[in-house]
C-alpha cells in the first residue's frame, strides 16, 4: 500500500458518474416536471372532452332512435288504408274510389301494421284509433313476446280519454306527438315486467275533419340497455326526464320514480344539480361537478315541436378518474426519469472509467517511476489532452532519467574528487616514500661512477646494481598502488577479495606516514582467518578504509598519544571492521551530521566534507552498515559488510589456478 | 687516508638509503655507524664519540628534530647534517609545520635537501669535519 498518496473519499470515476447522474436527474426532473405540470390541464381537458363526446354520441343515438320512430308514424299515416278506411266508412263500407270494402282496407292495414312490427323488434303495438265512439280502436296489432296478433273487433277498446289521444288530436296533420317514456300499464296498473314505453301519435284528417289517430308503442328498455351497456367502464351513464327522474340507470330500481311515486331523481345523487340551469334550451350541454364527480349533461331534444321537452343524457365519473390519465402520465414520467438517471449513471460510469483509464495509467506510471519500477502502458498515442499529459509525463520521465544519469556521473565525479583529495592528503607521505629510493639510486649510481676508477670489485658493483634494482622496484610498487587507488572505480565489479588485501591496500597508502609521524598503527584479526574472502568492490572498500584512517590521522596527529587500530570480527555472515583512533570520540550532535555531504570539522581546504557521505554510499551499495560506535571510549567508526557468498577460505598455495 | 680518525653516525629509517650512506662514507675512509631512528642514534651517541651526524627528518619513535634538539643540548660541538626528502612543496610545508610544532629553533650545520649529489654531500661533510 502506497501511503504517500492516501485515497481519501470517492474516486474521480465515482465523482464524475455521480455528477453526470445528478445532472441527468436534475435535467430530467425539470423537463419532466414542466411536461407533467403543463400536461395536467391538457390531460384533464382531454379526458373531459372524451366525456363530452361520449355523452353527445349517446344523446344523438337516442334522438336518432326516436326520430326513426316518429318517421315510422308519419310513414304509416301515408299508407293507402289510412284514408281508404274513412272513405269506406263514409260510403257504407265501400270505398268509392276503388270499391274496396271496409273490411278489405282493415285487413290491408292490419297486414301493414304486422309487417312493421315484425320488422321493428322494439315496436309493441300499432293502432289506428277513430275519433268516433270515444276513440274506439279501429285496427290494433300487438306483439306478445314473439307473437304478432291482430286484435279482434270485440276486444278493441275506447281510448278517447288517454293523454296521447288528446294531445295528438290537437296537432296539425303531418305532425307527430311523442309521449313521455313511462312504464307500460295494463288496466291502470304498471305491467310486469316493467316495460318503458314511448308512444308516437299522429292525427288523421278526412275531409278536413279529424278522423282518427295513428299510435305506435315502442318499448324503450332495449334502447336504454344498449345505451347503458355501450359505456366505458369508468363512466356511469344516466338518462333522466325533464324533472330529473331516472329513465335509465345502472340500477334499474332507481328508474321511473314517477311511476312508483318515489323521489329517485338525479338531484338525490347530486343535490346541487339543476337540469334547467341552462336557459338556452336548444342543443344545450354543460358539465358540472358535484360530490367529487364530474358530470356532463346533454339535453336530447327528442320532440322537434316542443323545445322544453328533452331527455337529460349524462355521463358521470369521479374527478379522480378524469385525472387518472394525468396520474398515469406523471407516474410514467417519473419512471422514465428514474430510468434516465440509472442509464445516465451507468453510461457516465462507463465513460468516466474509460476517460479515467489513461489517467489511471499515468498515475500508475508515476507510482512506478517513484518506486523505480519499469514504466509501461503510458497512453502517449492518445490524441486528446490526456495523451498530451501522458507525453509530457513521458518527457518528464526522460528528463528525470537524464538528470539521474547526470547525477550518477557527477556523483562518480564527486567520488573521484574525494579520492583525489585523500590522495592529496597522502601526497607528503608518498613523496617522502618515493624520494628515499630515488635518493638511494642517485647516491649508489654516483658512488659506482666514482669508485669504478679505483678498481672497484665485481662484487661491489654487483651489490650496487642489486641495490639500484631494489630501489626501482620499490618506486614502481608505490606508483602502482597509487595508480590503483586513484583509478575511477565507481563501476567496479563485485569480486572475491581477501580481507588481508583490503587492509594491505590501506597500509600501502598510509603506513609510511604513520611510521614517520610516530603513530602507532595496529591491525587485529579477532578469531578470523586472514584469508577470509568477502565479495565486494575492492577499490571502493579500500577507499572507505583509507578515508577512515586518514580522518583518524588528521584527528590525532597533533596529540601526544597517537594510535590507530583496525579490528576485524566475524559476526555470523558479516564482517565487522572498526577503525578506532586515540581521539576522545565524537560529540552526539556532530554524529548526527557527520554522514551528511559537505559536513566537515576540518579547516577550509583540508577536506571536501564528502568523505563520510561517500563512504556511507559505498557501504550501502554493499548492503552493509556504516556508523559511529557510540559505546567506544575513543573515536570508533564501524563498517559492517556482508560476506554475501558462503565464506571461502583460500589456500594460498593451492589456489593459483 | 686522512679521514680515519673521524667517526660519523648515519641516522635514517630507510634501509637502502642508510646502507648507501654508510657505504659512501666508508669509501672515503670514515669510521661509520648507523641507526634506524632518533632513539637508537641517541643511545649510540651517548656511548661513542662522533664527529658528525647525518639524520633524516621523519622517523618513527624519535624523529630527526627531536634527536637534533637533544644533541644540541648535550653535544654542542657535534656537526649535524639534516637530510630531508624536501623536493615537493608539500613536504617542505609539512616539515616547517613540524618544526613549528616542536616550538623551538633548530640549529643545524647544513640542511641537505633531496635530491643532492654524492660529491655535494661528501664535500659538505669533509668541509664540516675540517672546521
Amino acid at each position: 500500500m502506497d501511503t504517500r498518496f492516501p485515497q481519501k473519499g470517492l474516486s474521480i470515476v465515482m465523482k464524475m458518474s455521480i455528477l453526470a447522474g445528478s445532472i441527468a436527474a436534475l435535467a430530467s426532473f425539470i423537463v419532466g416536471s414542466l411536461i407533467v405540470s403543463g400536461s395536467e390541464d391538457i390531460v384533464y381537458d382531454n379526458a373531459l372532452s372524451r366525456l363530452k363526446y361520449e355523452t353527445n354520441i349517446k344523446s344523438l343515438r337516442l334522438v336518432s332512435d326516436i326520430k326513426n320512430f316518429s318517421d315510422d308514424a308519419q310513414y304509416l299515416v301515408g299508407t293507402p288504408p289510412i284514408m281508404g278506411i274513412p272513405r269506406a266508412i263514409n260510403n257504407n263500407d265501400i270505398d268509392p274510389l276503388d270499391s274496396s270494402h271496409l273490411s278489405e282496407w282493415r285487413d290491408r292495414l292490419a297486414t301493414i301494421f304486422s309487417e312493421l312490427i315484425r320488422a321493428k323488434p322494439h315496436y309493441l303495438q300499432i293502432r289506428y284509433i277513430g275519433v268516433a265512439d270515444n276513440g274506439k280502436e279501429i285496427i290494433r296489432v300487438d306483439r306478445k313476446g314473439n307473437l304478432i296478433r291482430t286484435i279482434q273487433d270485440k276486444d278493441l277498446q275506447r281510448k278517447g280519454d288517454t293523454q296521447y289521444f288528446k294531445n295528438a288530436s290537437k296537432i296539425n296533420p303531418g305532425e307527430v306527438y311523442l309521449s313521455d317514456i313511462t312504464l307500460n300499464r295494463e288496466f291502470g296498473e304498471v305491467s310486469e315486467p316493467h316495460t318503458p314505453v314511448i308512444r308516437a301519435a299522429t292525427p288523421v284528417y278526412f275531409n278536413e275533419r279529424l278522423f282518427g289517430i295513428l299510435v305506435i308503442n315502442m318499448a324503450f328498455g332495449e334502447i336504454f340497455n344498449k345505451l347503458l351497456k355501450n359505456t366505458p367502464r369508468e363512466l356511469t351513464p344516466y338518462v333522466t326526464n325533464e324533472q330529473g327522474y331516472f329513465l335509465a340507470h345502472p340500477d334499474k330500481s332507481m328508474t321511473f320514480g314517477f311511476d312508483f311515486e318515489n323521489d329517485n331523481t338525479i338531484q338525490k345523487i347530486y343535490p346541487d344539480f339543476n337540469l334547467h340551469k341552462s336557459h338556452d334550451l336548444r342543443d344545450t350541454e354543460y358539465s358540472m361537478e358535484s360530490n367529487g364527480d364530474v358530470v356532463h349533461v346533454v339535453k336530447a331534444h327528442f320532440d322537434p315541436s316542443q323545445d322544453n321537452r328533452f331527455f337529460a343524457v349524462m355521463l358521470a365519473t369521479s374527478r379522480q378518474n378524469l385525472q387518472s390519465g394525468y396520474y398515469h402520465l406523471r407516474n410514467e414520467s417519473f419512471m422514465i426519469m428514474a430510468l434516465l438517471v440509472i442509464i445516465s449513471l451507468i453510461v457516465s460510469a462507463i465513460l468516466a472509467s474509460r476517460l479515467m483509464r489513461p489517467l489511471q495509467l499515468i498515475s500508475i506510471a508515476s507510482d512506478d517511476l517513484a518506486k523505480g519500477r519499469k514504466i509501461k502502458n503510458l497512453p502517449i498515442d492518445s490524441n486528446d489532452e490526456i495523451g498530451e499529459l501522458a507525453r509530457s509525463f513521458d518527457d518528464m520521465r526522460h528528463q528525470l532519467e537524464d538528470k539521474e544519469r547526470e547525477l550518477i556521473i557527477s556523483q562518480g565525479h564527486v567520488h573521484h574528487a574525494n579520492k583525489m583529495a585523500s590522495l592529496g592528503e597522502m601526497a607528503s607521505g608518498m613523496a617522502h616514500e618515493i624520494n628515499s629510493p630515488i635518493q638511494a639510486i642517485n647516491l649508489i649510481a654516483q658512488r659506482v661512477q666514482r669508485q669504478i676508477k679505483n678498481n672497484m670489485s665485481f662484487e661491489d658493483v654487483d651489490n650496487s646494481m642489486q641495490k639500484i634494482t631494489t630501489s626501482v622496484n620499490k618506486i614502481s610498487e608505490i606508483i602502482d598502488s597509487l595508480r590503483k587507488v586513484s583509478r575511477d572505480s565507481t563501476d567496479e565489479d563485485f569480486r572475491d577479495t581477501r580481507l588481508t588485501d583490503l587492509v594491505q591496500d590501506t597500509l600501502n597508502m598510509t603506513e609510511e606516514r604513520f611510521r614517520v609521524n610516530n603513530v602507532k598503527f595496529e591491525v587485529k584479526y579477532h578469531e578470523i582467518s586472514e584469508n577470509l574472502v568477502i565479495q565486494c568492490q575492492r577499490l571502493q572498500v579500500s577507499q572507505v578504509l583509507i578515508n577512515l584512517v586518514n580522518n583518524a590521522y588528521d584527528a590525532i596527529h597533533e596529540m601526544q598519544n597517537k594510535w590507530i587500530k583496525i579490528d576485524m570480527y566475524k559476526i555470523s555472515s558479516r564482517i565487522r571492521l572498526s577503525v578506532t583512533d586515540s581521539g576522545p570520540g565524537i560529540s552526539e550532535d556532530v554524529i548526527e551530521k557527520i554522514f551528511e555531504p559537505m559536513f566537515t570539522t576540518k579547516d577550509i581546504g583540508k577536506g571536501t566534507g564528502l568523505g563520510l557521505s561517500i563512504s556511507r554510499d559505498i557501504i550501502a551499495t554493499h548492503n552493509g552498515q556504516f556508523y559511529v560506535d557510540k559505546a567506544s571510549r575513543n573515536t570508533c567508526f564501524v563498517l559492517e559488510l556482508p560476506i554475501i557468498h558462503t565464506m571461502k577460505i583460500i589456500n594460498e598455495r593451492n589456489h593459483n589456478d | 687516508m686522512t679521514n680515519t680518525q673521524k667517526r660519523i653516525l648515519v641516522v635514517d629509517d630507510d634501509d637502502m638509503l642508510r646502507e648507501t650512506h654508510v657505504m659512501v662514507f666508508e669509501d672515503e675512509g670514515y669510521q661509520v655507524d648507523s641507526a634506524i631512528n632518533g632513539q637508537e642514534a641517541w643511545d649510540l651517541i651517548n656511548k661513542n664519540h662522533y664527529d658528525l651526524v647525518t639524520t633524516d627528518l621523519f622517523m618513527p619513535i624519535m624523529n630527526g628534530i627531536e634527536f637534533i634538539l637533544k644533541c644540541q643540548e648535550d653535544f654542542p660541538s657535534l656537526k649535524i647534517v639534516l637530510v630531508s626528502g624536501g623536493g615537493s612543496d608539500v613536504e617542505a610545508e609539512h616539515g616547517q609545520d613540524f618544526i613549528k610544532f616542536m616550538g623551538k629553533r633548530v640549529n643545524v650545520d647544513i640542511f641537505l635537501k633531496k635530491p643532492f649529489s654524492l660529491i655535494e654531500m661528501l664535500s659538505i661533510v669533509e668541509k664540516l669535519l675540517q672546521e
